[in-house]
């Protein structure tokens, strides 16, 4: 779609959305001057709590390169400690304030980005975002565990009751302080980013941070100031907002800021004043909604997705030239390309051990197995998509949800899963249509956008999930597959058989197409390869993958709900997918078991507080596992066995001994399960004690790697076999090495 | 028969006019060279053709088709082939594949071509035999230019733009391309290059162009622009001046 076509369209369809809306839903609320000064008097405060919070992700992303997502988080946790100062502890107001404002939020900046941040800099893009998301789901479990989510936290507006009356409309105190709020850090933020050295500072670091660390800049000292900023800002919006949601929630205020978004996007992430304007537009269109219009029926839900539509109008609106934001080199992960002889193995191990859980293990952990599964075929989908193309897209579940609609109201029979892959394809062509030309950053947000949109606004549609319906029992070919045990090898026989087609294609002259795209979007076009047209087909490939997931998980559960497909846990699996290998066909269901296991030991073994724990450590691992191995477990791990291939034999042998073992001595399944992996481990260590010394295992063919001395430390066995091919006595290759 | 045809092309950055009004006939089975100092709006020159930039005014002919709303990969398809000044090349591909998805993008539309068979034959006469199966990020640069080269040429095109080809090559490599491109070219093939190898332009193209500012300053055989008074001043007596 050229961009003038766009430019004009798309503000014209949101503009006759509008318009139908207000014919249809018109309250009946006569337009004079009191309800228009009403509107206004509704949208400031709004706009200021969205401005605020924008302002934050912002000035973090300009400076940094990060955008983060935990923005509403550590506003939220800020608004907790704020709550538990001023109201459980009866601290005067202002001392509080100072407090949080002024204290926990700038110290909570810097140990955040020494910890975690500073690593996350030159990662991917995806990683980057998921170290965020990691931090969001990190400070959601803490606040579960310290404020206990089912009690009530009630909290009175700054300034007391009473405030300013404006042609018969009350302004509170609290609004007025949020509408000063947002002003005052408007100017300041003017002031020092375009008066003081730490302006221009911030800009020279963004620039080019090793120049600016050349010219007596200390970067780690801009990256700390901005996200002191960021998280003071998000302390004040995060306190602005808890009176004006009545009961704090945990959840409200994290995802409060995704609201904000849009207004970011609108500065295009860089300028705040036209941040501020896309934030006071917000505000008029959720003032206007709430002041004149009354929705009902299908549309009463639209009202909560307002904010998320906007950003993708505005994201479609975007000029091109503004995507090539953030920083221009993001080095992919180098994946070796997987062999069919690996994914055969591969997928014949999965089915046989789906076979052996299936008998041994009990029905809980089986359902558990199950739902492990379907996760990773949910997961599967977003391989060739964030894995090979190097898009980040944060929505499996709204494909997923597709799938599992169309699998649900076809029946649930294995015609009704094709239909939903189909019908999944074409959706996630749908999604990828504005997507096309949104690249990295921006695709993400817009799918986080999607997956809101879906989960809110579509999925609750009455032809969609309204009615809860239970689904018949899954046949096939005369085949029963009630029980717990068939279904889960009927899961893993079709997440083998999708795992090989995947491979399939990835080996194909589509698979490299995809990779050339990713690698080089000039290059490509250059010779010949459409980028639009590559891009839908690994769209269409996500969707039908996810949307077989999605049917997977109707069948299994026998019904569906748009409550299955929360647009967080899409988030949370797309992390621990990142956390395993992203770009592998074993990472998938390595990140379902991941999760099954997590929760069987919060529920099984462990006490109540925990299990807590566990939901918390969690994310915290998953961020840390994420800064130190970015391309993901299973590569991690696979590199390592090729280059020590006997200690894999020794893992592999200690988990056969200690399965065999369990099986003689008829150790419960679970048991037995925990045992092996522990076998496998100390077999592992074992190895380690006594394995040869890596220089006299080094073989003479290393020599002529090109990757030697570079990616692989030269050893002196290297040096000892140069010395006896050039002729030279022994040692003078060992002083040439050295020089 | 003029194969590359530019008519009056204009481009502007803002306020910098990088192009300003060029013309430029480029006849079938010629090696064109575009000289000029840096920001003489030679790389712009060959975005617009390739059709990474579209022109303010003026249109692009290839083979006598105007080609100028024709987006780069519709290009590429009609025989346009090019390399870039700062190295594009698919890193996480192999050498081998790098050759081959061109090839196999080739095959789309001419189904006479063997994608696996280009790919080899050009890996094994560009001397890539060796280094095949490697990744192409693992390579040195002067390599990865070969690959870019490779890569080109396994779209069989009519019409190859050589950014810069022989920068980080060694002198015996630069002799090389050189020698293979006058093959090529008495194939048919034409070839348009920008290059600051002046010895390397001067011997390998049949015609040379001149840009400066944008604008097109002279355009004729080597000797006439080496014996251009505006050349000489403007660029090759300021080089030999510091070389001296």
């Amino acid at each position: 779609m050229p961009l003038v076509t766009r430019r004009v369209a798309v503000p014209v369809l949101s503009v006759a959305l509008l318009v139908y809306l207000a014919s249809n839903a018109w309250a009946g609320e006569p337009v004079t001057v009191d309800s228009l000064v009403q509107l206004v008097a509704f949208a400031l405060p709004i706009a200021g709590l969205y401005a605020i919070s924008a302002t934050g992700l912002v000035v973090v992303y300009s400076a940094t390169g990060i955008f983060n997502v935990a923005q509403g988080a550590i506003g939220m946790v800020c608004a907790f400690v704020y709550w538990e100062l001023s109201v459980n502890r009866g601290l005067p107001v202002p001392l509080a304030l100072i407090l949080v404002v002024g204290v926990f939020a700038p110290l909570f900046a810097v140990v955040l980005n020494r910890v975690l941040m500073q690593r996350l800099r030159n990662a991917p893009l995806i990683t980057q975002l998921l170290g965020t998301v990691g931090v969001m789901a990190l400070l959601l479990g803490v606040a579960a565990l310290i404020w206990d989510p089912t009690a009530s936290y009630p909290i009175d507006g700054l300034g007391g009751s009473g405030g300013i009356h404006i042609s018969g409309v009350l302004l509170s105190w609290h609004r007025v302080i949020t509408i000063v709020t947002a002003v005052v850090i408007a100017v300041a933020l003017r002031f020092v980013l375009t008066s003081t050295r730490l302006g221009v500072s911030m800009r020279a670091v963004v620039d080019n941070e090793d120049l600016a660390s050349l010219h007596g800049i200390r970067p780690q000292r801009v990256s700390d100031t901005a996200w002191i900023i960021g998280s003071v800002c998000a302390a004040l919006a995060g306190i602005l907002i808890a009176p004006e949601v009545g009961n704090m929630s945990a959840e409200t205020l994290t995802f409060f800021v995704i609201n904000a978004f849009a207004a970011a996007v609108f500065g295009r992430l860089k300028s705040l004043p036209m941040t501020y304007v896309g934030a006071v537009v917000l505000g008029l269109i959720v003032s206007f909604t709430s002041t004149f219009l009354d929705l009902e029926g299908r549309w009463t839900p639209l009202a909560g997705v307002l904010p998320a539509l906007a950003l993708f109008v505005v994201l479609l609106v975007a000029p091109q030239q503004s995507i090539r934001l953030g920083r221009p080199v993001r080095r992919y992960h180098i994946e070796t390309v997987p062999t069919m002889r690996s994914v055969l193995t591969g997928s014949a191990v999965l089915v046989i051990l789906s076979v052996v859980a299936g008998l041994t293990f009990s029905p809980v952990n089986v359902t558990r197995m199950i739902s492990a599964v379907t996760v990773g075929l949910i997961l599967l989908g977003m391989v060739p998509l964030l894995g090979w193309a190097g898009m980040p897209f944060f929505a499996p579940y709204a494909l997923a949800g597709v799938g599992a609609w169309v699998t649900w109201s076809l029946g649930g029979s294995i015609l009704a899963l094709l239909a939903a892959a189909a019908a999944s394809a074409v959706a996630g062509v749908v999604v990828a249509l504005p997507a096309l030309r949104l690249r990295e950053l921006y695709l993400a947000l817009s799918s986080i956008a999607f997956a809101l949109i879906a989960v809110s606004f579509l999925f609750v549609q009455p032809e969609v999930f309204e009615i809860p319906r239970q689904l018949d029992r899954l046949t096939i070919a005369g085949f029963d597959l009630s029980s717990g045990t068939r279904f889960l090898v009927y899961a893993c026989v079709l997440y083998a058989i999708l795992a090989v087609l995947l491979v399939a294609v990835r080996r194909s002259q589509y698979g490299r197409r995809i990779i050339a795209l990713r690698d080089s979007e000039a290059a490509a076009a250059c010779i010949g390869i459409s980028a639009a047209s590559t891009k839908a087909l690994v769209f269409a490939l996500a969707g039908a993958v996810a949307g077989i997931g999605g049917g997977v998980l109707a069948q299994g559960q026998r019904f569906a709900s748009s409550e299955q497909f929360p647009m967080v846990a899409g988030l949370a699996i797309i992390l621990s997918l990142t956390v395993m290998g992203i770009g592998t066909v074993s990472g998938p269901v390595a990140a379902g078991l991941l999760g099954a296991l997590l929760t069987a030991l919060a529920h099984d073994w462990a006490p109540g507080h925990i299990t807590d724990a566990l939901e918390l450590f969690g994310p915290a691992l998953a961020v840390l596992a994420l800064s130190s191995q970015p391309r993901g477990q299973i590569p991690e791990v696979a590199a390592r066995a090729r280059e020590h291939p006997w200690r894999a034999v020794a893992t592999v042998v200690g988990l056969a001994v200690t399965i065999v073992g369990c099986r003689l001595m008829s150790v419960p399944g679970e048991i037995g399960f925990v045992l092996a992996v522990t076998g496998a481990l100390v077999a592992r260590m074992l190895y380690d004690l006594v394995r040869p010394s890596p220089a006299a295992s080094a073989t003479a063919g290393d020599a002529t790697d090109i990757r030697l001395g570079v990616s692989r430390p030269i050893t002196s066995a290297h040096v000892r076999e140069w010395d006896r091919a050039l002729g030279v006595p022994a040692g003078v290759g060992r002083e040439v090495v050295a020089s | 028969m003029t194969m590359l045809e530019i008519r009056k092309v204009s481009v502007r950055f803002g306020g910098l006019t990088a192009v300003d009004d060029v013309s430029l006939a480029v006849p079938e089975g010629t090696i064109m060279g575009i000289i000029g100092p840096n920001g003489a709006g030679k790389t712009t020159l060959f975005n617009v053709v390739a059709g990474i930039l579209r022109p303010r005014t003026g249109s692009v002919l290839l083979g006598g088709e105007d080609i100028t709303r024709l987006p780069a990969h519709r290009r590429a398809r009609r025989g346009l082939a090019r390399t870039f000044q700062r190295l594009e090349v698919f890193g996480t591909l192999s050498v081998r594949e790098n050759l081959l998805v061109a090839a196999e993008s080739r095959r789309r539309w001419d189904r006479s071509t063997q994608p696996a068979f280009v790919a080899d034959e050009l890996c094994a006469e560009l001397g890539l035999g060796e280094v095949a199966e490697s990744l192409v990020d693992t390579l040195p640069t002067g390599t990865q230019r070969l690959v870019e080269l490779g890569r080109a040429l396994a779209l069989r095109p009519r019409l190859l733009l050589l950014d810069e080809a022989s920068s980080g090559l060694t002198e015996l490599e630069t002799i090389q391309v050189g020698e293979r491109l006058q093959r090529l070219a008495g194939q048919g093939l034409t070839v348009v290059l920008v290059e600051h190898d002046m010895p390397f332009v001067l011997s390998t193209c049949g015609r040379v162009a001149m840009l400066d500012h944008g604008v097109l300053v002279t355009e004729g055989t080597p000797d006439e622009v080496r014996n251009n008074p505006v050349v000489q001043e403007a660029y090759l007596g300021r080089n030999r001046e510091a070389a001296a």
